[in-house]
C-alpha cells in the first residue's frame, strides 16, 4: 500500500497525529513546522507533530496517547510524510489509479465528469457509500475545493477546464482524488451484515509532464499506482483527420498517440522494474475520449455508441465485444503500431471508448455548446478496473 | 550588465518556446539560463490562477498581478506574473506569463529592496519574439514606490505605525528564525507590496533580500516564502486573524493583524521612519547601521548619528567613538567627518573620555581634519580636571601629524598648560605636567621658574604621590633637581634605618645610577632594591657585573657595600659572590650588613655561615671579626666532634671553654643538639665542664619524659646521677634535679626491660667507661661500667618481684 500524497509504500503500522488537547496537569502540544511533510509534501502550515502508534502484531491500533501531552488521538497519519489519512486507509485494500494522456487530452474534464458520477450515479448503481475524502493536505486546498470548482466550471459555468498546471510548478503539486467506497460484505455465514471499506485514489497528470522528450518531473506517483487509466486523444491518429472534421484549436498536443503510449510504457519499465522479457502487469485502462467526434462516422448501430444498461456488475462479455471492435477501429484509423505495443508490453489492457461532455465543445471558445452534458461511457474504465480489484462483481466469464 | 537574467515562462505553440512542444513552459530565456535558475523559478515564482476564477466571465485585465521573490542561499529571483486569459491552443481560459530575472550576485540589487521592483517598466507580459531574450539590461530602475511614497503610505494608512512596527518585528523574527509564516490577506497586490517596501526598507539589504514572498498564491499551504498574500475572493484559504492556523496574519481587507511582539530594533527604526522629512536618510543610517559591524542597539546609535547626523545620548558616545576608532574603514572615511563636526559643535557636552577618543581618532589620521579643534578643548579639560585633582590617564595621546598640527596650535597649548600651572598648587603641580607630556606639550624647565622648586620640595616631600619622570614634561630636568634635593636630605640623615626607608621609597620611582655616581641617594636606592626585590639575584647580578666591567677593587667593594648594606647574605648567595669576585681580595666592609650582624651582639648562624663563606673566598679579614670567625670555627668543630662521639674529651673542652656569650647565643642550638646526640655520656660531662650554664637544661631534657629516652640519653642520665661529677658541673645540679635524674633512670631501666633501647643504653655506658678508662683511669672506668651493672640487676629484680606478685 502506498500513501497517495507522499507515494511511498507504508505498512500497517501507521503513526497518529496529536490533538493538542493535552490531559490535566499536562498542557497539549503546539503546532509546529513538520519539517518531514514539508519536504516530502510541501505542506508548510503549522501542524500538531506526529508520533509512531503503539506495535500490534495483528491490528492496526485505533487511537494512541501522544507521548508528549499524554492525550488521545485517533488521527492517523502516513509514517513518512505524517500526512492524515482516511480513517480506515490501513485496513483495506486501497488502489490508487492514475489517469495518463497527453496536453489536451481531457484528462481533467473526463476526471471531473467521473468524480462528479462516482458521487451522484454510481453510488445507487453498486448500493455502495461513496464519498469524497476530504482529509490529507486538509482545508480550502483540498480535493473535495478542486472538484466543487471544476464541476462549478463545468456544468454551471460550461467552459472547458484549464490545464492542469505542472507538477514542478509552485501550484502543481497535484493531490489525488480519494473516494471512500463503503459496501455490505454478504458472507456465506449468518454473521449479519458487515461493511467493507475501501480507498479509491485518483491521480490527474499534467499534460506538460508526460509529453514525450520531456523530462517527467515527479512520476514517483506511477510506481504507487495499482492501475492506470490511458486516455488517448483521437483526433491525433494519424488517420482519423482525413475522416472527420477536426477543428485546428482543438488539436492542443503535438505528439504523436504512440509517442505518448511509448513514454508510458518506458516510465511504467522504469518505475517497476519490468525485465526486459516480460510485460507490465498492472492493469490498463485505455479510453479513447471524444468519441463523440466520432458518433456520424460510426452510425447508429455501431456497439461503441451504444451504452450498455447499467448495472451492478461490471458486464464481462459487452466489455470484451467492445474492447474488440475499438481495437478494429483503431488498426482501421492507422494505430496498429499502438495495438501492437499494448500487446507487447501489458499483460492486461482493454479498450474504451468514452466521452466526457457527450457533445464536441466549442474549441475556439473554450466552451460547451447548448444543452446538458451527457457522459457517454466514463464509467466503464473504472468499473474494469473495480471489476480487477473484486471490488464490482462481473457478469460473465471473464476474458483475457 | 545589469547582471540579471531573464525567463519567461508562459503558454506556447508548438515550436514557440524552449521545449519545442506545445503547452506551458519556458518560452524564453536569455543566455545566461540554466536548468537550476529554471526549476527554481518554476518551483516558486510562477503566477498561480485560481481554479475558479479563471472559469468566472472576467476580461483576463481584471485577474490581479502576482509578484515574487524567492532566495535559496545562491540563487535569487524576483518574478512579476500576469493573467493572459485564453491558452494560445484552443479557447481554453488559463493561460499567464511569468515573467522573472535571476541572479547568483545579490549585488545585482543594489540598494533596491525586491519589493520596489513591482510595477518597474523593464517587466513584460507577452512573450519574447524568439526563444532567447536579452537579460535585464543595466541602468534599469525599479518601481514607483520608493522610500517617499511608502513613508507616506503608512502615514496614509489607519494605524499604519502600528503595523508596520508589527510586521517589521516579525519579519525580522522571520529571517533570524523562521518561526512563522507572515500571510496577507488583501483584494490587490500594490498594498502589499508596499507594505513590504516600508518593512524591508528598514531591514539592512542583506537581510531584506531574504525575506521572499508571494502575492498571490492559491495555495498558501504549499508556499514556501517568509511573506504569502491569498485574495479574499478566491477562497484559498479560511486563514483570518482570530483563526490564524499558525501564521501571522495581516488582513487588508478588515484592517486588522495577529498580535505581534515589537522588537526595540522596529520600533526605534519606523519611529524615526515615520517622523523624518528624508526617509532615503533612514534607508542609509539602516544600512551603515548594519555595516557598522557592531550588534543591537549599538549599531542604530552609530547609524543615526552617522547618517542622520542626530546627537547620541551622552552614555552612547563612547559606543559611536569606538565605531570611529574600529569601524570599517570605507564607511568610517564616508561619514566619520560629519560625525566628528558634530561632536566638534557641540564639545561641551561630551566627557573628557569621548574627547580623548575622538582626539585618538583623528590624530591617527582615521578622520582628519579636526585635530585643533577636539585636541585644544580636550587639553583644556584635562588641564582643568588635574588641578581639580582628579586623576590624569596614562596613555600617551598620539603625536599630531604636521599638516594639521601648525606652530599656532603649539603656542595655544603652552598657554594652556602654563595657565594651568599657575593656578595650581604644587600638589598637581605634577599633574599638569603629566597632562602636558601626553599632548605633546613642549614645557622647558627654565619656563616654570621658582613653581618648580615648590613642585621638587613637594615631590621630595611626596614619593608615593604618583609622579614618574618620564611621564612629566621636562621630567629629566626635573629629576635632576630631585636627585639633588634628595641628596642632600641623606646627606643629613645619620640613622641607617632612615636611610634604608628613604631608598626604599624611591626605589620605586628612581633608577640608581650605580657604580657611576658617587651620590648617597643611588646607593640608598641600590640597597632598598636589594632588600625589597623577590629576585634579588638578579639584581645583585647585573650591579655587580657593572662594577666588575670597571676593574677597580673599589668600585666592586663600594658596588658590593651598596647591594648589601641592608641585607645579608645567603650562603649560597656569598658563594656565588665570591666566585664572580675571586680575583678580589676585599675587605669586610663590601658586606656591612652580614659583618654588623657578626659583630653585633645577636649574630645568627646563617650570617656566621655566611661569613665563613666569604672568609673563605674573597673577604681577608683580621682584628675582632678574625678572632670571632675562628672561635666559632673551634665551635663547629667540637660539634662534629659530640655528633660523632670519637674525640677525646680535653679537645671539646678546649674548644667550648671561653666562648664568647654572642657566640654561645648564636650557637646555642646547635651545641645542645650536639650534646643531646652524643652517645658518649662522659664526653658530653666533659662538654658540660666547659659550658657549665647547660647543665640545667640538659638534665631537665634527660629527666623530663624518662619512659621514652633513647637508651644513651639514659645513660648520660646515670652518668649525671650516679657518677662522681666535675665540680663545675656537680654546682650546676641541686638536690632536686639529682633526684629527678634517679628517679627517671630507675623508672627507665624498669620499663626499658631487656630490649633495644636497653642495649642501646649498655653501649653508651660502655663507650663511656672505655673512654674514662683510658683518659682517667682504669678504676673510673670500672666505676663506670659496675655502677650501670649493679642499678640494672636491682632494678631488674625489683621490677621481676613486682611482676611476680602482681601475678
Amino acid at each position: 500500500m502506498h500513501c497517495p500524497y507522499c507515494y511511498n509504500r507504508i505498512g500497517k503500522r501507521l503513526w497518529f497525529q496529536c490533538e493538542g488537547v493535552g490531559t490535566p496537569g499536562r498542557p497539549g502540544c503546539q503546532p509546529v513546522l513538520d519539517e518531514r511533510r514539508a519536504q516530502l509534501t510541501g505542506f508548510n502550515q503549522l501542524v500538531h507533530p506526529s508520533f509512531p502508534g503503539p506495535r500490534y502484531p495483528m491490528w492496526s491500533p485505533r487511537y494512541a496517547y501522544c507521548p508528549h501531552d499524554g492525550g488521545r488521538t485517533g488521527i492517523r497519519v502516513c509514517p513518512e510524510c505524517h500526512t492524515p489519512l482516511p480513517t480506515y486507509f490501513a485496513d483495506s485494500d486501497s488502489p490508487m489509479i492514475a489517469m495518463w494522456g497527453a496536453t489536451g487530452t481531457g484528462k481533467t474534464a473526463y476526471l471531473t465528469v467521473l468524480a462528479n458520477d462516482l458521487r451522484r450515479t454510481m453510488s445507487a448503481r453498486f448500493d455502495a457509500g461513496i464519498r469524497l475524502v476530504a482529509v490529507g493536505q486538509g482545508g480550502e486546498n483540498s480535493p473535495l475545493r478542486w472538484l466543487q470548482d471544476h464541476v462549478e466550471q463545468l456544468f454551471t459555468q460550461r467552459k472547458l477546464p484549464t490545464g492542469t498546471a505542472s507538477s514542478r510548478s509552485s501550484n502543481g503539486r497535484q493531490e489525488p482524488l480519494v473516494f471512500e467506497w463503503r459496501r455490505a460484505r454478504n458472507g456465506r455465514l449468518p454473521l449479519g451484515s458487515r461493511f467493507k471499506t475501501t480507498y479509491l485514489s485518483f491521480y490527474d497528470t499534467a499534460g506538460e509532464d508526460v509529453e514525450p522528450g520531456q523530462r517527467m518531473a515527479d512520476l514517483r506517483y506511477l510506481r504507487a499506482a495499482r492501475a492506470l487509466i490511458l486516455l488517448l486523444d483521437p483526433f491525433m491518429l494519424p488517420e482519423v483527420r482525413d475522416r472527420i472534421h477536426v477543428p485546428e484549436s482543438a488539436l492542443r498536443s503535438t505528439s504523436a498517440t504512440v509517442d505518448v503510449v511509448s513514454e508510458l510504457t518506458n516510465a511504467l519499465r522504469e518505475c517497476h522494474g519490468v525485465p526486459e522479457r516480460g510485460r507490465i502487469g498492472i492493469p490498463l485502462a485505455v479510453a479513447f475520449a471524444k468519441i463523440d467526434a466520432f458518433f456520424e462516422v460510426l452510425g447508429e448501430n455501431s456497439s461503441i455508441r451504444r451504452a450498455p444498461p447499467l448495472t451492478a456488475k461490471y458486464d464481462e462479455r459487452e466489455g470484451w465485444m467492445t474492447h474488440h471492435q475499438i481495437r478494429s477501429q483503431l488498426w482501421e484509423w492507422g494505430g496498429s503500431e499502438i495495438d501492437k505495443l499494448l500487446e507487447k508490453n501489458f499483460t492486461t489492457y482493454r479498450y474504451f471508448a468514452v466521452s466526457a461532455l457527450g457533445r464536441p465543445p466549442n474549441y475556439e471558445t473554450g466552451t460547451l455548446r447548448e444543452g446538458a452534458i451527457r457522459p457517454h461511457r466514463i464509467d466503464e474504465p473504472l468499473v474494469w478496473l473495480l471489476s480487477r480489484f473484486h471490488m464490482v462483481g462481473v457478469q460473465g466469464r471473464r476474458q483475457e | 550588465m545589469s547582471g540579471f537574467d531573464t525567463l519567461i515562462y508562459t503558454d506556447c505553440r508548438a515550436g514557440q518556446g524552449m521545449s519545442g512542444g506545445a503547452g506551458m513552459q519556458f518560452q524564453s530565456s536569455s543566455a545566461g539560463w540554466d536548468t537550476q535558475a529554471m526549476e527554481f523559478v518554476q518551483r516558486n515564482l510562477l503566477y498561480e490562477t485560481p481554479p475558479r476564477a479563471s472559469g468566472e466571465v472576467r476580461v483576463a485585465a481584471l485577474h490581479p498581478p502576482s509578484f515574487g521573490h524567492v532566495y535559496d542561499g545562491t540563487l535569487a529571483a524576483t518574478a512579476a506574473g500576469v493573467y493572459l486569459g485564453r491558452q494560445v491552443n484552443g479557447g481554453r481560459e488559463g493561460n499567464h506569463l511569468t515573467h522573472s530575472i535571476v541572479t547568483r550576485d545579490l549585488a545585482s540589487y543594489g540598494l533596491v529592496r525586491p519589493a520596489q521592483l513591482f510595477e518597474a517598466e523593464f517587466w513584460t507580459t507577452e512573450p519574447a519574439p524568439t526563444t532567447v531574450c536579452p537579460p535585464l539590461p543595466a541602468g534599469w530602475r525599479p518601481g514607483p514606490v520608493d522610500a517617499v511614497s511608502a513613508q507616506e503610505f503608512v502615514h496614509s494608512e489607519v494605524g499604519g505605525e502600528a503595523m508596520l512596527l508589527a510586521l517589521l518585528s516579525e519579519l525580522e523574527r522571520g529571517v533570524a528564525n523562521r518561526s512563522r509564516q507572515v500571510l496577507f490577506i488583501a483584494a490587490k497586490v500594490r498594498p502589499v507590496l508596499s507594505w513590504l517596501t516600508a518593512a524591508t526598507l528598514l531591514m539592512p539589504q542583506q537581510l531584506a533580500l531574504r525575506v521572499t514572498f508571494k502575492v498571490f498564491t492559491v495555495r498558501p499551504t504549499h508556499a514556501g516564502q517568509l511573506v504569502i498574500a491569498i485574495h479574499p475572493e478566491w477562497n484559498s484559504s479560511a486563514i483570518s486573524v482570530r483563526n490564524d492556523l499558525g501564521y501571522v496574519v495581516f488582513d487588508l481587507v478588515r484592517r486588522e493583524w495577529s498580535e505581534v511582539e515589537i522588537t526595540d530594533r522596529a520600533r526605534y527604526w519606523v519611529r524615526l521612519f515615520l517622523r523624518e522629512d528624508d526617509p532615503y536618510d533612514v534607508v542609509d543610517a539602516v544600512e551603515v547601521a548594519a555595516g557598522s559591524g557592531l550588534g543591537e542597539p549599538a549599531a542604530r546609535v552609530v547609524g543615526t548619528a552617522a547618517v542622520l547626523r542626530q546627537l547620541p545620548e551622552p552614555g552612547d558616545a563612547e559606543i559611536v567613538v569606538s565605531w570611529l576608532r574600529t569601524g570599517p574603514g570605507e564607511l568610517v572615511a564616508a561619514y566619520g567627518p560629519g560625525v566628528l563636526k558634530l561632536f566638534v559643535e557641540t564639545s561641551d557636552l561630551w566627557s573628557t573620555s569621548v574627547l580623548a577618543g575622538l582626539d585618538e581618532v583623528t590624530a591617527t589620521g582615521r578622520c582628519a581634519g579636526q585635530l585643533p579643534a577636539i585636541r585644544l578643548p580636550l587639553l583644556q579639560r584635562e588641564t582643568d580636571e588635574a588641578r581639580r585633582g582628579w586623576r590624569v590617564p596614562d596613555r600617551q595621546a598620539p603625536p599630531p601629524p604636521p599638516a594639521e598640527w601648525r606652530a599656532e596650535h603649539d603656542e595655544a597649548a603652552r598657554h594652556i598648560v602654563m595657565q594651568g600651572l599657575a593656578a595650581s598648587t604644587p600638589d598637581r603641580f605634577g599633574a599638569i605636567l603629566q597632562v602636558a607630556r601626553r599632548f605633546h606639550v613642549d614645557i622647558g624647565y627654565t619656563d616654570l621658574g621658582e613653581a618648580a622648586k615648590s613642585f621638587i620640595n613637594y615631590w621630595a616631600d611626596n614619593p608615593h604621590a604618583g609622579h614618574r619622570v618620564e611621564q612629566l614634561s621636562c621630567g629629566r630636568e626635573l629629576e635632576g633637581l630631585l636627585r639633588d634635593e634628595l641628596n642632600r636630605r641623606l646627606r643629613a640623615i645619620t640613622d641607617p634605618e632612615q636611610e634604608s626607608l628613604l631608598g626604599l621609597a624611591w626605589g620605586e620611582y628612581l633608577e640608581s645610577r650605580f657604580p657611576e655616581s658617587d651620590e648617597p641617594l643611588d646607593a640608598a636606592i641600590l640597597a632598598a632594591m636589594v632588600q625589597r626585590a623577590p629576585d634579588r639575584h638578579q639584581v645583585v647580578a647585573r650591579y655587580l657585573d657593572r662594577a666588575l666591567r670597571t676593574r677597580s677593587v673599589r668600585q666592586v667593594e663600594r658596588t658590593l657595600g651598596a647591594l648589601w648594606r641592608y641585607t645579608i647574605p645567603s650562603v649560597e648567595e656569598a658563594r656565588w659572590v665570591c666566585t664572580r669576585t675571586r680575583r678580589y681580595l676585599l675587605d669586610p666592609a663590601a658586606f656591612p650588613a652580614a659583618t654588623r650582624r657578626v659583630l653585633g651582639p645577636n649574630p645568627y648562624p646563617q650570617a656566621l655561615d655566611a661569613m665563613h663563606e666569604l672568609l673563605g673566598g674573597c673577604v681577608v679579614a683580621d682584628g675582632p671579626l678574625a678572632e670571632l670567625m675562628a672561635a666559632d670555627k673551634k665551635v663547629l668543630e667540637a660539634v662534629g666532634w659530640l655528633n660523632k662521639s670519637g674525640a677525646p674529651g680535653r679537645f671539646v673542652y678546649q674548644a667550648l671553654h671561653h666562648l664568647p656569650p654572642s657566640l654561645f647565643s648564636a650557637r646555642h642550638k646547635e651545641i645542645f643538639d650536639a650534646l643531646l646526640g652524643c652517645q658518649d655520656p662522659s664526653l658530653v660531662i666533659e662538654a658540660l665542664q666547659a659550658i657549665p650554664e647547660m647543665t640545667p637544661e640538659l638534665c631537665s631534657r634527660v629527666s623530663a619524659v624518662p619512659t621514652d629516652l633513647p637508651g644513651h640519653h639514659a645513660a648520660l642520665a646515670y652518668g649525671l646521677a650516679y657518677t662522681p661529677l666535675p665540680a663545675e658541673v656537680r654546682t650546676r645540679i641541686n638536690e632536686e634535679t639529682r633526684s629527678a635524674l634517679v628517679a627517671s633512670v630507675q623508672r627507665w631501666i624498669q620499663r626499658a626491660g631487656h630490649g633495644k633501647p636497653r642495649r642501646a643504653a649498655d653501649h653508651a655506658v660502655l663507650l663511656a667507661a672505655n673512654r674514662m678508662s683510658k683518659e682517667v683511669g682504669r678504676d673510673a672506668g670500672e666505676r663506670w661500667a659496675k655502677g650501670w651493672q649493679r642499678l640494672t640487676q636491682d632494678g631488674g629484680e625489683r621490677w621481676s618481684l613486682k611482676r611476680l606478685r602482681g601475678r
